[in-house]
């Protein structure tokens, strides 16, 4: 099994040498719906109505990542991706202050799908639109600081780290502005399965109230604008 | 597809997908809330912590509130005296138990100026002297068995055994009747009662749930009821005292509340935030009786009785650094009161429940003070504590208050799980809130009212 793993991976890496290859860093907007959490949330805006600003929802973050793309087929690449995103719900009632603060960690592997592309050795198009399918996995950090100190469960300090993983689906546009050079808006959707931040509404609360719950199924929708450098030969663009 | 084409989509779809994110989020509030909230008319039994904590939120929401006090002044067993010394002395509820809790936040919020931590060390009565934790964990005099009773205080949560008291639960331990003393002090008086009177499944129940941390918080200045004043104003104006409430008819499709000078209020739904013990000497009367569970719940929690004692003197006999001192027989527990507060005076706060508070109040009040101060001159046998003595005491028997009669809810045997019976919502119509109803681990305190306020208020606007 060892042998055939070393065989797949290098006979991907040879090929590689020799394909079209892309680095990229991207950056964008990143929006989540973690109901569940900004129950827990609203439910501390409730019990503390003397506070003059309110908690807010986890919402939105801005999202930074890196990747490769390298081609596997005609019309096909494969390109794994890293990123990182940092959602924060803060309030500040002097002298009071509150943050919720999720350090988000996405590792996945996509699979990028040019339908324009199927039956061409390769390609040179100025404008190259594909569609993405992938999955992987999140690494999360969920921090509650109430008054500049972390919030302790059984008095150790909140510091968990989750684990959770997601399905992705995406549209993007690859447009080559320059030699070497392309940029990619992608819009992106990623299906969290279920993430537990185990005792979330204890960190946040002090205790427990009916009807909070710390796991949530979660869709999150980003739009990202990627900078693609061009790896490969020279002479595979045509159009 | 023409690029042209191409181009016109991606123009199109590019700020849709900016966008459509946002609008789908502002679809959904994330409330902590139901939709269809209730904004009748409510009337709330008892203006102590939960009761006026309630209603303050009830008013947020719009909610038509009435508050009926029994007494004739609100804070229920939230009491200070202002007279008696230079510094105000609490006779009820004292600490703010951990940060994390509502409470906690209030009183950051409101006063943060004006609280501090529970100030000095603790010091135990041990071999006839008095001692650090240093000693209690490490001295051979003890052969281990001081930090063997610590480390069964840290483990109440994990206890693995059947039900039994926790006197009974001791005995399987190398602990003598010193740390007993100890234990009966820091769990026993501590959870308002003796240790004979604790039941282990209920214990456990309490403290695998209780999630506040273990710093204690006083007030420094002003007092704890202040706090409330200022934050619960508007909940406050909506009390009318000297209500005292004799039934409750739930049976048609508004609810009726009478009270024994005659008057008759009316209302949608009601939110009874009584002592315990107001439910067990049915000093009301509900129509119809509640449901089985709740009455078992009632009969199965029980709440002993609370006595401070606070003694005045004109020079300390204790150490400066001294907070408390742990392990008397006649008050399970001593404070230095106007530790670290800007006072001239020197007191020391007795804090005694269960079966100690039950013993001093069979006995007149100058007899209560001279055992006190015979169990102090022990503890400090050079300190000249008669001579240092003024002859002043302020006493408070929790038990005598009429619409109290007690200390506070604590976890007794049989009663693991009937917390939440107690709390449970009746026909949709009457709800409760108090200490008692607190099935979080956080019975018996300031915070544990509030939460079970918030809890019924929540239950209540969703109804």
């Amino acid at each position: 099994m060892k042998k055939i793993l070393l065989i797949l991976v290098l006979g991907f890496g040879i090929n590689q040498l020799n394909a079209q290859r892309y680095l990229h860093l991207s950056a964008g907007y990143s929006d989540i719906r973690p109901d569940e959490w900004n129950k827990t949330i609203s439910a501390y805006n409730f019990a503390r109505p003397w506070l003059k600003n309110e908690l807010p929802a986890l919402r939105s973050a801005m999202t930074y990542g890196i990747g490769y793309s390298g081609v596997i087929g005609k019309g096909l690449f494969l390109t794994p991706d890293i990123s990182y995103s940092r959602y924060v719900s803060s309030v500040v009632n002097d002298p009071s202050s509150t943050s919720v603060d999720i350090r988000w960690f996405r590792g996945q592997m996509y699979l990028d799908v040019y339908p324009r592309e199927f039956k061409l050795d390769s390609v040179g198009h100025a404008v190259r639109p594909f569609f993405r399918l992938g999955g992987g996995a999140s690494c999360l950090l969920p921090r509650v600081t109430i008054n500049d100190s972390l919030t302790t469960v059984d008095d150790e300090p909140y510091t968990p780290v989750v684990w959770s993983h997601q399905f992705s689906a995406g549209i993007g546009c690859r447009f080559n502005v320059a030699k070497h050079i392309d940029i990619v808006p992608v819009i992106m959707y990623h299906y969290q399965l279920g993430i537990l931040l185990e005792d979330f509404s204890y960190a946040l609360h002090g205790t427990q109230l009916p009807g909070l719950i710390d796991k949530q199924k979660m869709g999150n929708i980003q739009f990202m604008l990627t900078f693609s450098v061009r790896l490969g030969r020279e002479d595979d663009r045509s159009e | 597809m023409e690029r042209r084409t191409l181009l016109r989509q991606l123009l199109w779809g590019i700020p849709a997908g900016m966008v459509l994110p946002s609008l789908l989020t502002s679809c959904k509030e994330d409330a902590f809330l139901g939709d269809n909230l209730f904004k009748g008319k409510v009337i709330v039994i008892g203006a102590g912590a939960s009761g006026i904590y309630a209603a303050h939120l009830l008013l947020k929401y719009g909610v038509d509130v009435v508050i009926l006090e029994a007494s004739s002044k609100t804070g229920g067993r939230i009491a200070a005296n202002t007279s008696f010394a230079d510094i105000p002395l609490e006779l009820g509820a004292e600490e703010i138990h951990g940060r994390k809790s509502v409470l906690y936040d209030l009183a950051t919020f409101h006063a943060s100026d004006r609280i501090m931590e529970f100030p000095g060390s603790d010091y135990y009565w041990l071999n006839n002297q008095i001692r650090d934790e240093v000693y209690l964990r490490e001295s051979s005099d003890l052969s281990g068995a001081g930090a063997t009773m610590l480390n069964i205080l840290e483990s109440y949560g994990s206890y693995p055994g059947s039900e039994k008291t926790l006197e009974q639960y001791l005995l399987d331990f190398p602990l003598d009747d010193r740390l007993t003393n100890i234990v009966n002090a820091l769990t026993g008086n501590e959870y308002g009662t003796s240790n004979n009177h604790i039941g282990m499944l209920a214990l456990k129940e309490a403290e695998a749930a209780y999630s506040s941390g273990l710093e204690g918080f006083t007030f420094k200045k002003g007092t704890y009821w202040s706090l409330f004043e200022t934050a619960f104003a508007d909940a406050i104006n909506a009390v009318e005292l000297n209500r005292i409430v004799s039934e409750i008819d739930y049976s048609g499709t508004s609810v009726v509340v009478k009270t024994t000078n005659g008057s008759s209020y009316t209302a949608d739904k009601v939110l009874v935030t009584v002592p315990l013990t107001m439910l067990k000497n049915n000093s009301i009367a509900f129509s119809p009786a509640l449901p089985d569970t709740k009455l078992q719940a009632i009969d199965a929690i029980e709440m002993g009785n609370g006595m401070k004692v606070v003694l005045s003197f004109n020079a300390p006999f204790w150490a400066e650094d001294t907070g408390s001192i742990i392990g008397g027989i006649k008050a399970p527990e001593y404070w230095i009161s106007s530790a670290e507060k800007d006072s001239a005076g020197n007191y020391i706060t007795a804090f005694i429940m269960g079966d100690s508070a039950d013993a001093l109040a069979l006995m007149p009040e100058a007899q209560v003070v001279q055992e006190l101060l015979t169990e102090l001159a022990t503890f400090y046998p050079t300190g000249n504590v008669q001579a240092k003595y003024t002859g002043v005491y302020l006493l408070k028997n929790w038990r005598n208050e009429p619409f109290i009669q007690g200390a506070y809810s604590y976890p007794s045997i049989n009663s693991e799980g009937q917390r939440e019976h107690l709390a449970a919502p009746v026909n949709a119509k009457l709800f409760f809130a108090g200490e008692a109803t607190n099935y979080n681990g956080h019975l018996a305190t300031v915070h544990g009212a509030m939460e079970s306020g918030y809890r019924a208020v929540k239950e209540l606007l969703e109804s």
